[in-house]
């Protein structure tokens, strides 16, 4: 065999062998395609967002004005925050209780939503990865409500999936006397799905609007996170009774989430 | 060799920019722009067998990772319809023809078959066929400015 053909075929080769690790490793192309995305954002948060700014001009100074205000005041509570969490930790102590550990939550940046050409599957990839501390399984949040949770993890990316994925299950009640409680499993944007009631048919029915938040139970998502507002009963064919909720979140439009991690 | 090692090169760019694109491009009513499978096809147009079965089998991995489908759920229809077009030679009408037919065997490999599936499929045909023109405008200028068989 001629060098040259020799060459080609070893390019072939790598080439092949190549495709196969981006078969076998799905890791490896979403890092390849992490500097786009990473650069595309960082256009926008540093480039777009400036431009915009200037052309906001007065407004943009005055927004600066209250948000600053509003920094300083965020300041003082976490002061106060602070202080409550250790006389928290003071107590337990005394208590001979379990003490609970640190934890943080970690702000991310919103570089995609998965779905690919389709839209066959929904999700989000953010911008930290196992090497910023996320763990699969974290729980992902913004100030609204629960977002969902982090299913797979690169070392510069996570995958999201919301709440809105059948596979993302969380164990809530619903404001009230907190009688009422149900596994949210799957929805869509506009109304998520409260399952396996317990309460509701012992004329425990919620009012309209009350406020639904994760129970704590089943130890994924920590309690008190605000899932959403109660809609209404719903009963079907089979005189299966669901509860319908509308998502605090707006999933379709979020720029960035924050990550809970151990601290 | 040289021309072979461009290739390669070029075939890398073209997938990762390809990836990035289709990432990071608006949906339109919930539909994308299919900018890999376009690529994949655009290079089954004129390239060798094993060169443009390992591109389309790749572009299929970079379109199922980054969408977080199941494995092989794209690199396998990426190939059959590299493979199509290669027979063929229609490329860019291919595009729209065949992304229709790629969200119904998503659907299925996925278990998304609802109804919004009909509205998607109504969309993708013009959707698909705007991409290729694109996308083929584009590679036809990037091939000419790499140039391989000039670099031998």
């Amino acid at each position: 065999m001629k060098p040259r053909a020799t060459g080609s075929v070893i390019v072939g080769v790598c080439a092949a062998v190549g495709a196969l690790v981006l078969v076998a490793c799905p890791a490896v192309a979403v890092e390849a395609v992490y500097p786009v995305e990473h650069a595309k954002r960082a256009f926008v948060t540093r480039v777009w967002s400036r431009v915009k700014g200037f052309f906001r001009g007065s407004s943009a100074a005055a927004e600066n004005v209250r948000l600053r205000r509003e920094v300083d005041a965020l300041a003082i509570l976490r002061g106060d925050v602070e202080r409550l969490e250790a006389e928290n930790a003071r107590l337990r102590r005394g208590l001979s209780l379990v003490e609970k550990a640190p934890e943080t939550w970690l702000a991310a940046g919103v570089l995609a939503r998965v779905g690919g050409a389709t839209g066959a599957c929904d999700g989000l990839r953010v911008d930290r990865g196992s090497l910023a501390g996320v763990a699969k399984g974290a729980v992902v949040a913004v100030p609204e409500g629960l977002v969902g949770r982090v299913v797979s993890v690169t070392p510069h990316t996570s995958l999201v999936a919301p709440l809105t994925d059948p596979a993302v299950k969380a164990h809530c009640r619903v404001e009230g006397d907190g009688r009422v409680r149900g596994i949210l499993s799957g929805g869509t944007e506009d109304a998520l799905v409260l399952r396996s009631l317990q309460g509701s048919l012992s004329g425990a029915s919620p009012v309209a609007r009350a406020r639904v938040f994760t129970s704590g139970l089943g130890g994924v998502f920590p309690p008190g996170l605000v899932i959403g507002t109660w809609i209404q009963l719903n009963t079907n064919a089979n005189s299966v009774v669901t509860g319908e909720v509308l998502p605090a979140v707006e999933f379709s439009t979020l720029e960035e989430v924050f990550i809970r991690r151990a601290k | 060799m040289r021309n072979s090692l461009l290739q390669l090169v070029f075939g890398l760019l073209l997938l990762v920019l390809g990836a990035g694109a289709e990432d990071l491009l608006p949906r339109v009513f919930g539909v994308g722009f299919p900018v890999l499978l376009v690529l994949a096809q655009l290079v089954a147009r004129r390239g060798a067998p094993v060169a443009f079965s390992v591109f389309a089998i790749a572009a299929g991995a970079m379109a199922d990772a980054l969408g977080a489908l199941p494995p092989a759920a794209s690199a396998s229809f990426f190939l059959a319809s590299a493979w199509l077009v290669n027979r063929l030679g229609f490329a860019r009408a291919a595009a729209a023809l065949t992304y229709p037919v790629y969200l119904v065997w998503l659907a299925v490999w996925t278990g998304a078959c609802d109804g919004g599936i009909f509205a998607r499929l109504l969309v993708s045909v013009p959707v698909g066929f705007a991409t290729a023109g694109v996308v083929g405008v584009v590679y036809a200028w990037a091939e000419r400015r790499a140039a391989f068989d000039e670099v031998g």
